[in-house]
């Protein structure tokens, strides 16, 4: 078991479990941001610096470079899906409150109206 | 228990019931009952059929689900100071009054904070069919072994519960799993429950308005992802 792989899974686990907690949103926000600008910079970095990912692989236990930017962007591409997700759940969630609101006001309206007219 | 009525309603989501609708809220009207009906976006004639009746209606502007219809249904009732107790009837025929009745009655007499109905406590399961049986029992055994609380069914739209129970009900899970949502409110803030005995009736009609089996799939999923991301 090389260390990448205990890193990446423990690393994993712990980040989603944080990420959907909605511990602390601004944070959590924050941290996203700081996460996805790491990712480019040693994008960035990786480019311009071939060999420097090799050197950064090794140790870790990967062959390549190559193969340390793939898992990195699995990773990425997963967390971006989770973004995703969360973020439609919070505007469906959102969605859903502002239509009963709707459809309570619009009742109210109609019995309202309906008085109005049995009076008359 | 004209006093217990009169600081009652019932809640009858509804979607796509044009066929029965109007006889289900006939059968309420006998009780005498505020009867509130949340037309969940349908897109047959249910609506007119429930305007023909003393039923008031609220209409979403499109589908989201039973949960989000019973929410609704319940922030209005909550408007009203006198209401004391809340019901859930399901509007395609599957409930009988008489219970909800007796489901009022005890609730308003041994004074819980939601009374569950429950088609396993007495012996007409004979009439459930074998496949939907199957499931429940499922489910069943499956949420009794994820929570503190143990029921006999689990997935019951006859209900009733005190204001007590309304004001913090809060459903997020606008789809089926609502009935688990519940569930999950009665153990997590200790509200006093019980199960009373109800019949269910399977016809022809209600059969093929049931809850098809793949959507116990989503059901799991959407309990599954609210139990991780819960606040």
């Amino acid at each position: 078991m090389s260390i990448i792989k205990i890193i990446l899974i423990t690393g994993l686990i712990s980040l989603v479990v944080y990420f959907m907690s909605n511990a602390d949103t601004y944070r959590v926000n924050v941290t996203k941001k700081l996460l996805g600008l790491f990712f480019v910079l040693f994008a960035i970095m990786s480019v311009l610096f071939p060999n420097l990912t090799d050197d950064v692989a090794r140790p870790l236990g990967i062959g390549r470079g190559a193969d340390l930017l793939l898992y990195l962007l699995v990773i990425a591409f997963l967390f971006t899906v989770l973004n995703v997700y969360i973020n439609n759940r919070k505007s469906n969630e959102q969605i859903t409150k502002l239509a009963r609101k709707i459809s309570i006001l619009e009742t109210k309206l109609e019995t309202k109206s309906n008085n109005k007219k049995t009076r008359i | 228990m004209k006093n217990i009525i009169q600081k009652s309603c019932v809640i009858v989501p509804v979607y796509n019931e044009a066929g029965v609708i109007r006889q289900v809220i006939k059968s309420l009207e006998k009780l005498g009952i505020l009867i509130i009906c949340v037309n969940d976006g349908s897109t047959d004639n249910s609506a007119k059929q429930i305007k023909e009746t003393s039923a008031i209606l609220i209409t979403h502007p499109f589908n989201m689900g039973q949960g989000a219809a019973i929410q609704t249904g319940v922030d209005y009732a909550l408007g009203f100071a006198s209401i004391q107790y809340i019901a859930t009837f399901d509007g395609d025929g599957q409930h009988n009054v008489v219970d909800l009745k007796s489901l009022l009655h005890f609730i308003a007499k041994e004074k819980v904070d939601i009374v569950l109905g429950s088609r396993f406590l007495n012996k007409t399961h004979a009439t459930i069919p074998i496949t939907k049986k199957v499931l429940l029992k499922t489910a069943i055994t499956i949420s009794n072994l994820e929570r503190r609380i143990k029921l006999t069914d689990v997935h019951n739209g006859l209900r009733v519960f005190n204001r007590r129970f309304a004001e913090m009900l809060n459903l997020r899970l606008s789809g089926m799993a609502h009935a688990s949502e519940i569930i999950d409110r009665i153990s997590q803030n200790n509200y006093a429950f019980a199960e009373r005995a109800v019949t269910i009736n399977y016809n022809d009609y209600s059969k093929t308005k049931g809850q098809p089996l793949l959507n116990s799939v989503n059901i799991v999923a959407e309990l599954f992802l609210n139990r991780i991301s819960s606040k």
